[in-house]
């Protein structure tokens, strides 16, 4: 067996979780919700020893090339899918999350899994922890995005299959200050690093302004709940826009433009 | 009055605001970076008030956006202060949003720093330095760098795994400072920071045989007393040299290509001549009248190591004003929770 064996074996879980709660919603069986989660829980476990695998294969943390951090950013999906599950029980409503995750691991299962060698600027825990802390930001983003689409859903087509609009709130809120501060550790690590190789600490290439964008724009969603207008609708429209910014910083760039941050 | 513009200075909603436009300002204009390289690529290599000085300024219709957005950005650091400075007055009644306001704090002093680093700083990006020769650092008058070792630690293939410099800064012909420059180890001295680019080996002259003398070196500032009694001397070397129609000699790249002199010659008694001797062209007759023949024989190299050479006074303050961040977001994360589970949150 090899550790992508293990990880197609972490992604048929995620897959018959997805479906559990899809046939919960319309069944609202207790024991599919049990199964769900049991699936989710064995997904993770098979993913991160698949992780501490490949780390243990290569000497460091494969988080340098496009596979990589596919590989980390579902990895981190699914803690985060598990600490709001595990936290408030929020079962079917991390739906679009455990989504995102098979969407990102059947991308990554296409791509070359062969560990990269490391590029000696990369080699130093600055590096690795600057993506790290970067992808477990994004992971709170898009639990954001996923609860924000929610909150739409149930304001406009209310059910008794997701919780209630001040919980999906509070829980929306909850990820976006997790993500910012995870995101601004990312930068200062980030910075740190690149002082040390380059020699400056804050890059002008279209990924690095695009990721202080990122920062920016959660920042000031971070500011948006103290205002009464912004609070619901407004705030659950803005964690969706700002999911948009983080795929564009993250994938976007890397396809359509040239920066400094390849992907390959 | 005095308190209208207090209350606006602290306005959270001109902050969101702010920082609304400045998103959708360096949005769109982030998106010229990469299609207009000659104006975007020199900005990690200038400090930005150097930058803005002599590459923004000219092409205004591209870089109007990063003026009125470091613009904004000002305003938004001096919103963020008022805040901060606002909390400070209350801070008997509202110490608990220590971690919020320490963030608060740090994005000040960041954005202090780099308008500092912009103004006051400067950047050698990649310089070469040949190896055992003090160089001037040209924005630092009196100071200068001098690589007593360098060792390139190659991998089996693809780039090598380490540069390993011995370096030292100098003022006048004081040493300041020595130390290592390594991949992700710079020199750090008092806002300068040194860190390695690249190397590789340069030629700088040939070695040649010159009638009724042993092989020479026809390097730059070599003096060659000839068997003839005349005296020739090395001016300029150029591997690879054109010559345009109006008899302008220019570089054209560092590899061998068309190596080109630039040669003073003292004949023993007679008048001196200057000129241009390009190796594959046969030698000016001026020298040739003198009887001097020149056979080149092989280029003589010398190894160089590439440095980034930055001075950033801002630095450490950016690291304090990073600090303050990490410690602030870590503390608003805990603040969050305790009133999470304390229940008192007002707007719910
Ligand atoms: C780029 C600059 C800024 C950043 C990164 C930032 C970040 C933050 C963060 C992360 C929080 C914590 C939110 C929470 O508890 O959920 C916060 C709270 C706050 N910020 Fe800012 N902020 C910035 C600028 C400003 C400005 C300009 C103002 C002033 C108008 C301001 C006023 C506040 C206030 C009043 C709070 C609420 C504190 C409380 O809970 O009582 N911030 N900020």
């Amino acid at each position: 067996m090899t550790n992508i064996h293990l990880l197609q074996a972490a992604t048929l879980t995620y897959a018959l979780a997805v479906v559990g709660y899809l046939l919960l919603i319309v069944l609202k069986q207790r024991w599919l919700q049990i199964a769900a989660q049991t699936c989710i829980v064995s997904g993770f476990i098979m993913q991160s020893a698949c992780l501490i695998w490949r780390w243990k294969l290569a000497g460091f943390l494969p988080v340098t090339n496009l596979f990589s951090t596919l590989f980390f950013f579902s990895w981190a999906l699914a803690a985060c899918y598990l600490y709001f599950e595990l936290r408030y029980r929020i079962a079917a409503s991390g739906l679009f999350v455990m989504f995102l995750n098979l969407c990102l691991l059947s991308v990554a299962l296409n791509r070359d899994s062969a560990l990269p060698t490391l590029v000696s600027a990369l080699d130093t825990p600055f590096f690795s922890l600057h993506i790290v802390f970067s992808l477990l930001g994004y992971a709170f983003f898009a639990m954001a995005f996923s609860l924000g689409v929610l909150y739409i859903f149930q304001r406009y087509l209310p059910t008794q299959q997701l919780p209630s609009l001040s919980t999906l709130r509070k829980l929306n809120e909850e990820s976006i200050l997790l993500g910012f501060a995870l995101f601004t550790l990312c930068l200062v690590v980030g910075g740190i690093w690149a002082y040390w190789a380059w020699g400056y600490y804050f890059s002008w290439n279209i990924k690095g302004v695009w990721s202080f964008l990122v920062w920016l724009f959660y920042a000031g969603m971070c500011h948006a709940k103290f205002v009464r207008r912004w609070q619901g609708t407004g705030y659950a429209l803005l964690s969706i826009i700002g999911f948009g910014v983080v795929l564009f910083t993250y994938l976007g760039i890397g396809l359509l433009l040239e920066s400094n941050h390849p992907l390959e | 009055m005095l308190h209208k513009l207090w209350n606006l200075c602290c306005s959270l909603k001109l902050a969101i605001y702010l920082a609304s436009a400045i998103t959708l300002l360096l949005m769109g204009g982030s998106l010229l970076i990469p299609y207009h390289g000659r104006i975007f690529g020199l900005m990690d290599r200038m400090a930005a008030g150097d930058w803005l000085q002599q590459i923004a300024s000219s092409h205004l219709d591209k870089t109007w956006w990063f003026y009125l957005a470091g613009l904004l950005m000002v305003l938004l650091g001096l919103n963020t202060l008022f805040c901060f400075i606002d909390w400070l007055r209350q801070i008997g009644s509202r110490w608990r949003k220590t971690g919020e306001y320490l963030l608060h704090l740090g994005v000040v002093l960041i954005l202090v720093a780099y308008l500092w680093g912009s103004a006051d700083g400067w950047r050698h990006n990649g310089m070469q330095f040949r190896i055992g020769e003090t160089t001037p650092l040209p924005n630092w008058p009196g100071h200068s760098l001098r690589i007593d070792s360098f060792q390139p630690i190659m991998s089996k293939n693809g780039p090598p795994r380490d540069m390993i410099n011995d370096v030292s800064l100098l003022h006048g012909d004081q040493l300041i400072v020595r130390g290592k420059v390594q991949i992700n180890q710079p020199l750090l001295h008092e806002g300068l920071v040194i860190t390695p680019v690249s190397f590789g080996r340069q030629a700088v002259g040939f070695k040649a045989i010159l009638p009724n003398l042993p092989p020479v070196q026809l390097e730059v500032g070599q003096q060659i007393r000839l068997g003839s009694g005349g005296l020739l001397e090395v001016l300029r070397f150029l591997p690879d040299a054109r010559k345009k129609a109006n008899g302008e000699i220019i570089y054209r790249s560092d590899r061998i290509g068309n190596p080109a002199f630039e040669l003073r010659f003292f004949p023993q008694n007679g008048k001196s001549w200057q000129g241009w001797y390009f190796a594959r062209e046969p030698l000016p007759r001026d020298l040739r009248r003198h009887g001097l023949q020149i056979r080149l024989l092989s280029p003589i190299y010398d190894s160089y190591s590439s440095l980034t050479v930055n001075y950033d006074p801002g630095a450490k303050l950016a690291a304090i004003g990073s600090g303050c961040m990490t410690v602030g977001v870590l503390l608003a994360l805990f603040s969050f929770y305790r009133k999470r589970k304390a229940q008192d949150r007002p707007e719910i």
